[in-house]
């Protein structure tokens, strides 16, 4: 019995199932290439309705465009055991030879590359999560003065102020008298709680859980046909958010220590 | 637009001079041959600046290609300075890139409100950058290939490490262009992955097959052999996979573009 646990276990952790999986995805990804162009509206409410549901709507709907992201999900997940498995071999093969290494930077920075296939699995289980408990509204307007409820929460928004900044100048011709800069003040309550946030387009707030990212507004143009204020906002609960970006910082350090410690190499063998 | 476009034609002629001294004047006329060169350098930077100056803050939408030829004008300038191995290569290359750019321009599209962040100019110059690493270590590899069936025997080490050298700088480009274009995702739409625009399927096949180059490159599980066909052909994919979605249908230059002198008489890139 356990010499099948730790042929399966070798198995998942051989450097040619890597490279096979790694292969495979890049011939996947091709063909997604291939299905996804020109059939983007299949694909985009996968961020709003999340995996599950995406997949009795669209995914089951359109199976020959589809069933290439089904077969990334097989890969990814291989793809993460593989490195899971490789990693952990290498990191106990690193740990019990520690007295051959006589410095410790030297020592710490041979981990570079195990953080980064670890960071790699931390991104891969946030897309995942993400994908499977996000809460998305995509689209809630809120118009000035107007109090709105945010569903499944106790929370309620209302637009405080808006200042939207049109464009005047020769530069950027296509943009004369069309909104350039635009910054909304929202007033949110929670029970007895009472919160101002500021948001702008790429700058959303995080509050109780929750991001609040600027997707639309108007007016957008200065002249023209008067048209009623309002701002969109996308509104999301995502746990897996978390998990990426911190996957995301995890890789970044250990990219970073990779490279120092492949400029350390680089200079003793210019030394030498 | 006019200034940028005029500056992207006058450097795809002069690319096309040096070529043409390249090939012709071989080991001779290395100080005509830097002339052009550097004038059409010159002139790529200014188209380039162009495009910048003409929607900043915001990033020029699709203009990968005609920053391309200059991304690898710089990063090989040396090796083209100095004659050195593939320098007709790397000419042949820059010169082929530009005059693709020209002649299959990409639909124009305005520069948009959400790219007015970091994370977008990141993400853009970075892929760019990225793109003329693999793009150089393929041209090394192609040179490599081809000194060997010259001298019918192994060449030197240092030459088959110099693709790979290539390839590990574009892989922590590309990686750190795909995490910018995460965080930019979700600062403006709220996930980190936006699925209307095909390409994004093809970032990703770039990264996982250059995750392979360099699990085969690193872990020596192929010979140096192998590895050289490998880079070569990573590079083709770049230009099949990442290089032609970005371009447009065949179209002849607007004569007008060719009126230089009214770049002087309008003075169209004075700011108001």
């Amino acid at each position: 019995m356990d010499n099948i646990v730790k042929k399966t276990w070798n198995a998942l952790g051989s450097i040619h199932l890597t490279i096979v999986v790694l292969l495979l995805l890049v011939i996947d990804l091709a063909g997604g290439y291939m299905r996804l162009k020109g059939n983007e509206t299949i694909f985009t409410p996968l961020n709003d309705l999340g995996l599950i549901k995406w997949i009795n709507t669209y995914g089951t709907t359109y199976p020959s465009h589809t069933a290439w992201l089904f077969a990334l999900f097989i890969l990814l997940f291989l793809l993460a055991v593989n490195t899971f498995v490789c990693t952990t071999n290498r990191v106990f093969v690193l740990i019990k030879n520690q007295r051959h290494c006589s410095n410790r930077l030297r020592f710490i920075l041979k981990f570079s590359v195990h953080i980064m296939h670890y960071a790699l699995i931390v991104i891969l289980i946030g897309y995942l999560v993400s994908y499977l408990y996000a809460r998305t509204y995509p689209n809630t307007i809120i118009t000035p003065g107007q109090i709105v409820h945010i569903p499944n929460s106790d929370i309620q928004m209302q637009l405080e102020s808006y200042d939207i900044q049109y464009y005047q100048g020769k530069r950027l011709q296509f943009l004369n008298n069309q909104a350039f800069k635009i910054q909304a003040v929202l007033l949110l309550t929670a029970g007895q709680k009472n919160v101002q946030k500021t948001i702008a387009i790429n700058a959303p707030f995080l509050f109780q859980g929750l991001s609040f990212h600027l997707k639309d507004f108007a007016p957008k143009y200065k002249a023209g046909m008067k048209r009623q204020s309002y701002i969109s906002l996308i509104i999301k609960k995502d746990p897996g958010m978390k998990f990426y970006f911190a996957g995301t910082l995890l890789f970044l350090t250990g990219l970073f220590m990779y490279l120092y410690q492949w400029s350390l190499l680089h200079t003793k063998k210019e030394k030498i | 637009m006019f200034f940028s476009q005029n500056m992207f034609y006058l450097a795809a002629f002069f690319y096309f001079l040096t070529w043409v001294v390249c090939i012709s004047l071989r080991d001779r006329g290395t100080l005509l041959f830097r002339c052009l060169f550097s004038i059409g350098l010159f002139a790529n930077f200014l188209s380039a600046g162009g495009r910048y100056y003409f929607s900043w803050p915001m990033m020029p939408m699709f203009q990968g290609p005609f920053f391309l030829p200059l991304f690898i004008g710089i990063l090989s300038l040396k090796a083209i300075w100095q004659k050195q191995a593939g320098c007709g290569l790397l000419v042949s290359v820059v010169c082929f890139l530009s005059l693709t750019a020209a002649f299959f321009p990409n639909d124009f599209y305005l520069p948009f409100l959400k790219s007015r962040t970091i994370f977008s100019h990141l993400f853009f110059l970075l892929g760019v950058t990225g793109k003329a690493c693999f793009l150089i270590a393929g041209i090394h590899a192609i040179d490599h290939i081809r000194q060997q069936n010259r001298l019918k025997k192994q060449v030197i080490w240092g030459d088959r490490g110099r693709a790979a050298r290539w390839i590990v700088w574009g892989f922590v480009f590309w990686t750190l262009s795909m995490f910018s274009g995460e965080t930019w995702s979700y600062l403006s739409w709220g996930s980190p992955v936006v699925w209307n625009d095909a390409t994004v399927t093809m970032a990703m096949a770039t990264w996982f097959y250059y995750g392979c180059f360099l699990h085969l490159y690193l872990l020596k599980t192929w010979g140096a052999e192998k590895r050289v066909y490998a880079a070569l052909f990573g590079a083709v994919l770049v230009l099949i996979f990442n290089c032609c979605p970005e371009l447009g249908e065949f179209q002849m230059p607007d004569p007008e573009y060719f009126q230089f002198w009214k770049l002087f008489a309008g003075k169209p890139w004075i700011i108001s």
